[in-house]
């Protein structure tokens, strides 16, 4: 592996948002594609920062701004991109279910998710099953996240499939959730598609998805 | 039962403590940085508007039955509160908040940084407000062995109890711009509700929530205790 594609990595990992560019260019002076760069830097760098994450060494915080590097290096490598190969992986709506206001969970899926080439469409807090189906008409985003923390509230995604049934479009959408309060024997309950115990999780089951679609 | 309405008190100038060192680490913001002057602008704005705010009542504790008990003549359905405050006359209900002027003033925020950095500043002000409101309250009673139930925690005692909460300490919710939707959610979002209550047995929702992977944890979970202590089960 390249010296300056590990220090893409590197600068991700140490969270080194004065760096990046200026390693970014470096990159592509020694003729290395803007591709490779995403595939072998930065996704790679993310990975760590997300695993890290997962066993508890790094906090929100570390995160958030793994993201702000990640942002800061995107433009450099879109401007040498193909205008096709540029295109995001398709859009995603996150919600944080209504009657329930824990966002900190769906805010680190949006952060990996859109880290990751998603264009995230992320509605807040208490949201209501018909806003939810509402904004996949008007976008198109066929792909819904929602997460739930409060027992109580978990009914709501039921909601969000029953609404998704009547506007027609349940076989259009996938429906994932997250959150502490939810399991997969949750997930068929409520009749949704798919769960993730982790941000992590979110990233696999969207890019699966995306695959398949 | 009639009962005399409780008294109400309202914590209104509750200080904003959060050091401004601590908060650069904690958002992972290098002094000297890129961001680092616009954190500082954002925590110094924040700093001048936050009004974190607490009320709580005074209520007697006036009939106890094995999973319900009347607060200041409101019924609460809960075994555990029940057997939390059999030994209590008086319960100390209370809402805490961030305040209504930095919800306000975070709602300029955009971005993903600039709204986590504002949403850090808010729970750290609501934090402000519950310890605050802990020390008063312990200070007042001369124990410290204050513990505390939050409707909506357990399954015993569900979310839907925040409606006679807000029975006893409505007028102090309103006093510190706190209300309550139809779906039991506190606004401003960064709030919480709950009882303070005296108990030398001591209490913390944890030992009885079974969930893991919790950074909050303060307490092992302890499964036994449902029927050790509660006889639920
Ligand atoms: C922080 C917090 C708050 C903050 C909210 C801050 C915010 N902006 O979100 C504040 C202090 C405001 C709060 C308030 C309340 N809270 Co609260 N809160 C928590 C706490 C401590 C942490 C939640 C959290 O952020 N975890 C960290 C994140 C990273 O974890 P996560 O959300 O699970 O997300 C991860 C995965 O689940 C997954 N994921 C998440 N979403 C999704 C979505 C998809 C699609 C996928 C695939 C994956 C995925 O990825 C994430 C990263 O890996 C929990 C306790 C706990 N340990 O969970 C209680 C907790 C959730 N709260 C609880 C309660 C009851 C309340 C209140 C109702 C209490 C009250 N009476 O006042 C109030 C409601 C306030 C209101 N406005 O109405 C209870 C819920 C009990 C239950 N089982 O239903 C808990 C469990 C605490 C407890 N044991 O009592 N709370």
């Amino acid at each position: 592996m390249k010296e300056s594609i590990l220090a893409v990595r590197n600068a991700i990992d140490t969270l080194d948002l004065d760096g990046i560019g200026t390693i970014v260019n470096q990159c592509l002076k020694e003729g290395l594609s803007p591709e490779e760069i995403i595939r072998e830097g930065i996704s790679k760098g993310l990975n760590i920062v997300g695993r890290k994450f997962e066993e508890g060494e790094y906090f929100l915080a570390d995160l958030i701004m793994a993201g702000e590097v990640v942002r800061e290096a995107m433009p450099i490598l879109k401007e040498k991109m193909n205008p096709g190969d540029a295109k995001s992986k398709g859009k995603v709506i996150l919600a944080t279910v209504q009657g329930d206001i824990h966002e900190i969970g769906k805010n680190i899926v949006g952060m990996i998710l859109s880290a990751n080439g998603f264009e995230v469409i992320d509605l807040g807090v208490d949201v209501p099953a018909e806003k939810i189906m509402d904004t996949a008409k008007t976008t198109g985003a066929r792909l819904i996240g929602l997460s739930a923390l409060l027992t109580t509230m978990v009914t709501s995604i039921r909601d969000v499939v029953e609404t998704s049934r009547r506007a027609g479009m349940r076989d259009q959408v996938k429906i994932v959730i997250g959150g502490a309060c939810t399991t997969e024997t949750l997930c068929r309950e409520m009749g949704a598609d798919a769960y993730g115990e982790t941000a992590i999780d979110a990233l696999r089951i969207f890019n699966d998805y995306r695959a398949t679609a | 039962m009639t009962s005399n309405p409780p008294d109400l008190v309202i914590l209104e100038e509750i200080p904003f403590t959060v050091d401004e060192k601590g908060f650069f680490e904690l958002l992972k913001i290098r002094p000297g940085s890129r961001h680092a002057a616009e954190l500082a602008d954002i925590f110094n704005e924040a700093r001048t508007a936050a009004r974190p705010k607490a009320a709580f009542a005074v209520a007697p504790v006036d009939d106890k039955s094995d999973d319900t008990v009347s607060i200041a003549g409101v019924r609460f359905k809960s075994r555990i509160l029940a057997v939390n405050l059999k030994d209590a006359n008086v319960a100390y209900p209370f809402i805490a908040t961030c305040g209504q002027e930095l919800e306000k003033w975070s709602s300029h925020m955009s971005g993903t940084l600039h709204s986590f950095w504002a949403d850090t500043i808010k729970l750290l002000a609501l934090g402000c407000a519950m310890g605050h409101l802990e020390a008063y309250l312990k200070e007042r009673l001369g124990s410290a062995a204050l513990s505390t139930m939050n409707p909506g925690s357990l399954e015993d005692w569900p979310l839907t109890e925040q409606k006679p909460l807000f029975g006893i300490i409505g007028g102090g919710a309103e006093k510190i711009g706190v209300s309550l939707t139809e779906r039991m959610v506190l606004l401003p979002l960064k709030s919480v509700s709950g009882i303070h209550f005296i108990s030398e047995e001591g209490f913390t929702n944890c030992r009885l929530c079974p969930r893991q992977h919790c950074d909050l944890r303060r307490e092992a979970y302890e499964p036994a205790l449902y029927t050790v202590r509660y006889g639920c089960g």
